[in-house]
């Protein structure tokens, strides 16, 4: 067979799947048959939702945590500062009050 | 039944629960669906390979992204259904193949010579020719065959089967050249010319 044979063989099955009337075979009957293996796999599905909420609740918990631990470092980091700026403050209080003596 | 005004309606519902609404995918990708699985598959084998495809595109909803059209997730799980019917099949091919029958093989034998085919010929003659379709298909490895298919019987050009297989478009001619030759091979056995 040469390869025009098979060209013109492959165009007629072509023309053949274009004009073939092809009735649709999936019915209410068969939609029912879906949904009704569909659901006896039911658990799966919830399976999904539960991991959908675990998921949700282990990120909340990490950002939580994330966070947390990021304030406690900028806490211990920034007290001391904190702490030499409320120094500052006072001594610039004492001096203000003493102010009203000039 | 509720209905959803879009499929993100719907798979929320789902997700909530409800898997009633999947009845929502079911109707509205069934002729789709069908388009395709029909493209692949024996006429005898569309239902249950269409069937699995819901239930596989149900179970793995989970790893669906909503941003992706449900469309063409739901193509690509067709097509890799059909994939694995077919690959299913052909792994039996030795207890699954028959002969052509002799309808199928006077029509292979007198096609090639003829210039064209009129309406009422070609009615008369849609059995045998489907039924040639079928067995020479039914001898290619699963991957040629549906490349041949879309590329060859379905029109699709190499980089839009490329994309629905999720195959280079390199491999995609490389198989197809592969099933134009085995195809060449089989009906000169056949047709013994």
């Amino acid at each position: 067979m040469t390869g025009k044979g098979l060209e013109r063989l492959l165009a007629h099955w072509r023309a053949l799947r274009r004009d073939r009337p092809a009735p649709s075979l999936l019915d209410q009957a068969w939609e029912d048959r879906v949904m009704a293996a569909v659901l006896a796999r039911r658990p799966a599905l919830a399976r999904i939702g539960v991991l959908d909420r675990l998921e949700n609740l282990a990120w909340a918990a990490w950002t939580a945590g994330a966070a947390g631990l990021g304030l406690g470092l900028v806490a211990a980091l920034r007290l001391p500062l904190v702490g030499m700026a409320l120094d500052r403050l006072s001594i610039l209080r004492t001096f203000y009050s003493f102010g009203s003596l000039f | 039944m509720p209905t959803y005004g879009s499929d993100a309606e719907a798979l929320d519902a789902i997700r909530e629960g409800n898997v009633h609404a999947f009845r929502h995918f079911i109707a509205a990708y069934k002729g789709a669906v069908e388009r395709i699985v029909a493209g692949h598959v024996p006429r005898s084998a569309v239902q249950d390979v269409a069937q699995e495809a819901f239930i596989r595109a149900y179970n793995s909803l989970g790893g669906y992204d909503p941003q992706r059209p449900f469309a063409n997730w739901m193509s690509t799980l067709a097509l890799r259904t059909c994939y694995d019917h077919l690959r299913s099949v052909y792994a039996n091919r030795e207890r699954t193949f028959s002969e052509l029958a002799p309808e199928g093989a006077e029509w292979l034998d007198g096609v090639v010579d003829r210039a064209s085919l009129d309406a009422d010929a070609r009615e008369r003659e849609k059995d045998a020719a489907g039924q040639a379709l079928d067995w020479a298909l039914g001898h290619l490895p699963p991957l040629e065959r549906m490349v041949l298919t879309l590329t060859a019987l379905e029109g699709h050009s190499v980089e839009e089967a490329a994309s629905l297989l999720e195959m280079s478009a390199v491999n995609v001619r490389v198989r197809a050249h592969r099933a134009r030759k085995k195809l060449r091979i089989l009906l000169e056995k056949e047709m013994g010319t």
